[in-house]
């Protein structure tokens, strides 16, 4: 594989702001691919953990963002605890999800009709994904929903979380057929429950938005 | 009567409500008491910590503020929550300056005093092996336990407080110390992909398929985990896993606590055994003598 490095092609400021993100220094790096060798999901990958951190040193952003990579990795540490100069890998891989969703943080709900609008949103995002089925829509899905559960409930309503993501991603019957078994044993809560402190949570969302911008 | 907060997330109060039943049945039994975080709002997560640090550290610290001020350490079952806790707290104590952002955020001041701990270092600690022991009553000689620590029970070491990564023992300890044997087997810290169950499950099947494989081949009567997406993770796709593999596969996921449990004879009702997708009776009325009738419900 050829990859041209230029200035239309690299981002100097892009390895400080990770390595800034991340608290790591990522050009220790020296390649010897113990992360690669250890990672469960490397095989499902298009770069392998030890790629990522040298286009991370060439300072190839679009690359590195646009990659599945980054969505599949599972945050199980193995790299972390094996990298032989200590850096926290899985938190490298933490930062790039950070930065390359930061721009759609900026619309979480805190009011039922801006959670609908959300949703909607979100529904007209996921029709362009239901074309790609692709690991970067289908986490970068999850996780907005994740969050909004908490942002709304305080908890997490895993019957809303599934009846959301499947609505979403297009994955319409995702795990439909598990659902009988788990009423069976008695493992699905049907009534969400209400954090008194509910307004609280919502505080911290709308600080750490505020505060994340004034870092920017 | 050891006093400690407990936080148990939201995977208790649901999908895991056996874990939460058996963990407070067993140290109910064993004089420790756990009061419920009152108001505990979810720690976020990986969605959150795959999103914004400083949500990741405000979430979790928001739920020790309670602790902090009762001078209370926090029980966490949930192998994530725990994660998330222990890891935030560690931060907290590490840098002031995050400290205060976070304290600005939850607009509480909070010191990061408490200490975050999951079951297998609170049944681990010093005094807890011989009081286990003395209470066991159920002869469990004759079954072989896969312990699994996956991926937050094991690493980092110290977040997980395992002095090798590679080659946790807590949980092995405990089971051995109520009279079953473990095996020795190569998956006991691999991922089961549990976060990636929903939004890449052909990825999570894969590492599920090799997880239960591996215990079934070094010899396991059952899986003993400590973390509800582990459990859920290996124990819901087993007749896909069987179908997938070729051979049959019934291999019950259990929670360590349950076992601590039967073993020292708690009321079986009260450890919600019937919740498991995996049926497990039949394996301790073979191997263990006892009468599960009344677990059955």
């Amino acid at each position: 594989m050829k990859w041209a490095l230029n200035q239309n092609t690299t981002d100097d400021g892009f390895v400080a702001r990770v390595e800034k993100t991340s608290g790591q220094n990522i050009s220790s790096c020296y390649q010897c691919g113990k992360c690669s060798a250890g990672c469960p999901v490397c095989r499902d990958m298009d770069l392998a953990p030890n790629q990522i951190m040298r286009f991370l040193q060439l300072g190839i952003r679009d690359t590195v963002l646009a990659s599945r990579t980054i969505w599949l990795c599972a945050s199980c540490q193995t790299c972390s605890i094996r990298c032989p100069q200590i850096i926290d890998l899985a938190r490298v891989m933490d930062s790039l999800r950070i930065i390359s969703q930061r721009k759609e943080m900026e619309s979480a709900p805190n009011d039922w009709q801006s959670l609908l609008a959300g949703i909607w949103n979100r529904f007209k995002e996921s029709m362009i994904y239901i074309l790609q089925m692709d690991a970067r829509s289908n986490l970068r899905c999850f996780n907005h929903i994740f969050l909004d559960s908490i942002h709304y409930y305080g908890r997490v309503f895993e019957p809303a979380l599934i009846f959301n993501y499947n609505i979403n991603s297009g994955y319409l019957f995702s795990n439909f057929l598990k659902a009988p078994v788990m009423l069976l044993k008695s493992k699905i809560k049907f009534l969400p429950v209400e954090v008194r402190r509910r307004d609280k949570v919502q505080k911290i969302f709308e600080r750490v938005k505020m505060m994340e911008r004034e870092e920017e | 009567m050891t006093k400690y907060a407990y936080y148990p997330g939201c995977s208790l109060h649901s999908v895991a409500k056996e874990y939460d039943l058996s963990m407070k049945a067993v140290c109910r039994a064993l004089g420790i008491d756990l009061i419920e975080i009152p108001d505990w709002i979810c720690c976020g997560s990986s969605p959150a910590h795959t999103t914004s640090h400083l949500l990741s550290l405000a979430l979790p610290i928001s739920n020790c503020i309670w602790a902090e001020n009762q001078g209370l350490d926090i029980i966490a079952p949930c192998a994530s929550c725990f994660s998330r806790l222990k890891i935030a707290n560690l931060e907290i104590k590490k840098d002031g300056k995050i400290r205060q952002k976070v304290n600005r955020i939850i607009e509480e001041e909070y010191k990061g005093t408490v200490d975050i701990l999951n079951p297998l270092q609170l049944f681990n600690r010093m005094d807890m092996h011989g009081e286990i022991k003395n209470l066991v009553k159920i002869d469990m000689s004759g079954i072989k336990v896969a312990c699994y620590y996956g991926c937050l029970l094991s690493r980092p070491g110290d977040i997980a407080g395992e002095d090798d990564c590679e080659h946790p023992k807590k949980m092995d300890q405990i089971i051995t110390t109520i009279g079953a044997s473990t095996c020795d087997w190569q998956c006991k810290t691999e991922c089961c992909g549990a976060s990636l169950a929903i939004t890449q499950p052909k990825v999570a099947f894969r590492l599920v398929c090799e997880v239960l494989n591996s215990a079934m081949e070094n010899g396991a009567d059952c899986i003993a985990v400590a973390c509800p997406l582990c459990q859920s993770n290996l124990d819901m796709r087993q007749s896909e896993v069987s179908d997938h593999l070729g051979k049959d596969i019934h291999l019950p996921v259990v929670y360590f606590t349950q076992l601590i449990g039967l073993a020292i004879g708690i009321n079986q009702e009260a450890l919600g055994l019937k919740h498991l997708i995996t049926a497990p009776f039949s394996l301790f009325e073979e191997k263990c003598n006892l009468s599960m009738a009344i677990a059955k419900g």
